[in-house]
């Protein structure tokens, strides 16, 4: 990676960190045409599924965005997790493809179900993540919800509430934290691998 | 370090599409057998020794829409499917109303949900009129029952009211070097049109107000005005610039001939100055932004700003001439705003403000009651009482 561009995606990643949704975009854009060609070849020119497994893959840096300061170098760490959800597409793909093989012998088979079974239904977490917001202390909603509802940035909420950035940052850390024990404790492994695989690095 | 090898032999034929059957089983085998942590190491190299960078230019539309669904899942919303026998009937309200457009949020939640709601009352959608206050303090109440009134004004200048839209006669000629000024307003639940001496053509929203001169002066046209407007502004021979200033936030809109929407809401931060045709140089400050057809700019004034938003959605911004409101992903006390200038209610939240999110294009000739329907609240419950004020309960 050229100089410049990992002092693009610094700042970036620093604003992601602390909410910025644009910058997610950006960033998401960036990694999509960069991985875009490869995935298509792995999924078999599928773009639903290639989409799919970056969707998932930065669903887990959106997640973890108070955390990715603690990532050193971003691109090695998204290419794993883009790696690992790659391979778990891949064992059932294959898996599904032997086993049609093996049992009939014609090649039309129904990819769509695999690609489906496999879906995290971002649909199905907006729930979990919901009652995890309703069950935050009062505050603590509040200043998670200026940040997600309203849009506002830490400095804009510090001074709003007459408190200090840090406080807000801490809050919106503790917050961040309390959804993904939730996401795990309803089975979304979105807390662990991340956890894992930070550790690498 | 042989089953890694192997791997990456076998990926790499099915990179390129030319694994076979039986190479493929064998694949398959060894993505189950080896190790989680050595797989992802093995898979990670092959997969960074095959980025390929893709000079073709990429369709970002579903993209947008990946993202937005990543961004949307932490928002608070709750969402659930009823019954089909519901949403059934909900299609056949659809159906007997005869217009209506649900827009699928992003995230592809297009849902259908549960309103859980108190009493009867219901809110009547507004309609036309306005106070007209002349430059000498008489009002004259202007209702969508016009008749042919004839006020005569302090100043000499006779208004007659026709078909609720005024017609100013006998303007001195003095007017045009001492200008009378005269304000428009809409009260909650009214719009209203007016033509100004030049034959620019102003709408307004509800709860909104524009202050003119009944004849502009040689030297320049000039209006203020707050709420929302949407003008189109007739050019002038000598290209005589017509201003337009948001009342009471240093910001103006200098245009020629031109037709754009100003959005200024004193209980909003943002300005919004949406250009559909011509060209028009919006101020704030010492701030300049020159917009193009299709461009909106927000400034800010609290924060001194002025930002250009080249993606905005013409339509969307022009749906209340159209007398539709328009919502895109909009938080609920925005949709409340909105719906309070045009039922003319008070909001009253009891709980915390519930975070739910609404899109949707609704005809703004329903009762409230049926627009709340339409957007599908989520569990949202609420109540109406008889002095116009809508409560919103979150337990």
């Amino acid at each position: 990676m050229k100089e410049e561009h990992s002092v693009q995606e610094r700042k970036l990643l620093e604003a992601v960190g602390v909410g910025d949704e644009r910058s997610f975009s950006d960033l998401y854009k960036l990694y999509y045409k960069r991985l875009y060609g490869f995935l298509m070849k792995m999924t078999n020119g599928q773009e639903s599924v290639a989409r799919d497994i970056l969707q998932e893959s930065f669903l887990r840096v959106w997640l973890n965005r108070d955390r990715l300061q603690e990532v050193s170098n971003f691109q090695a760490w998204i290419y794993k997790v883009v790696s690992t959800e790659m391979l778990t597409y891949l064992k059932k793909e294959l898996h599904a493809k032997t086993k049609v093989e093996r049992f009939c012998s014609h090649l039309d088979h129904d990819w769509e179900e695999v690609r489906l079974n496999n879906k995290l239904e971002v649909r199905d977490l907006r729930d979990v993540i919901a009652s995890a917001i309703c069950e935050m202390p009062k505050r603590r909603k509040l200043i998670y919800q200026m940040s997600r509802v309203e849009d506002l940035t830490p400095i804009e909420i510090a001074s709003r509430l007459g408190i200090s950035v840090n406080t807000v940052h801490n809050t919106l850390t503790t917050a961040l934290r309390q959804i993904r024990q939730r996401l795990q404790e309803a089975g979304y492994n979105v807390l662990l691998s991340v956890l894992l695989l930070l550790k690498f690095f | 370090m042989m089953n890694t090898d192997r791997i990456d032999y076998l990926l790499r034929k099915y990179h390129a599409s030319k694994i076979t059957a039986v190479e493929r089983e064998e694949l398959s085998s060894l993505l189950e057998e080896l190790p989680a942590d050595v797989l992802i190491v093995v898979f990670q190299e092959f997969m960074e020794a095959h980025l390929e960078h893709s000079d073709r230019a990429l369709d970002m539309g579903d993209v947008e829409r990946d993202i937005r669904a990543i961004l949307n899942v932490d928002r608070g919303m709750r969402m659930r499917w009823i019954s089909v026998v519901a949403s059934i009937a909900a299609m056949l309200v659809l159906v007997s109303i005869g217009y209506w457009m649900f827009v699928p949020d992003p995230g592809g939640s297009d849902r259908v949900e549960v309103v859980r709601d108190k009493g009867k009352e219901d809110l009547q959608p507004g309609g036309e009129g306005a106070i007209l206050t002349l430059s000498d303090g008489t009002k004259v109440v202007l209702d969508s029952l016009g008749n042919s009134a004839v006020i005569q004004n302090t100043d000499g200048v006779r208004i007659q009211v026709v078909d609720g839209q005024i017609i100013y006669r006998d303007i001195d000629e003095r007017s045009r070097t001492k200008p009378l000024m005269n304000t428009m307003a809409t009260p909650k639940g009214r719009r209203h049109q007016i033509v100004l001496s030049d034959g620019t053509r102003v709408w307004l929203n509800a709860e909104s107000n524009i202050t003119y001169p009944v004849v502009f002066t040689a030297e320049e046209r000039r209006v203020s005005v707050s709420g929302e407007a949407y003008f189109e502004v007739v050019r002038q021979p000598d290209n005589k610039p017509f201003m337009v200033e948001v009342s009471d936030t240093q910001t103006s809109i200098r245009v020629l001939g031109t037709k754009f929407n100003v959005n200024a809401y004193r209980d909003q931060d943002d300005i919004k100055t949406t250009l559909l045709e011509g060209k028009v140089e919006v101020a704030h400050r010492t701030l300049h932004k020159t917009l193009a057809p299709g461009q909106q700019a927000i400034t800010n004034v609290e924060k001194e700003n002025v930002r250009v938003n080249n993606h905005v959605d013409v339509n969307s911004v022009m749906a209340w001439r159209e007398n539709r409101f328009s919502f895109d992903d909009t938080p609920l006390y925005i949709v409340m705003k909105e719906l309070s200038r045009w039922y003319g209610f008070e909001t009253i939240y009891q709980g915390e403000i519930p975070t739910y999110r609404y899109s949707g294009k609704i005809d703004k000739n329903l009762t409230f009651r049926q627009v709340i329907g339409l957007l599908g609240a989520t569990n949202m419950q609420y109540e109406i009482n008889s002095d116009k004020q809508v409560t919103i309960i979150n337990n």
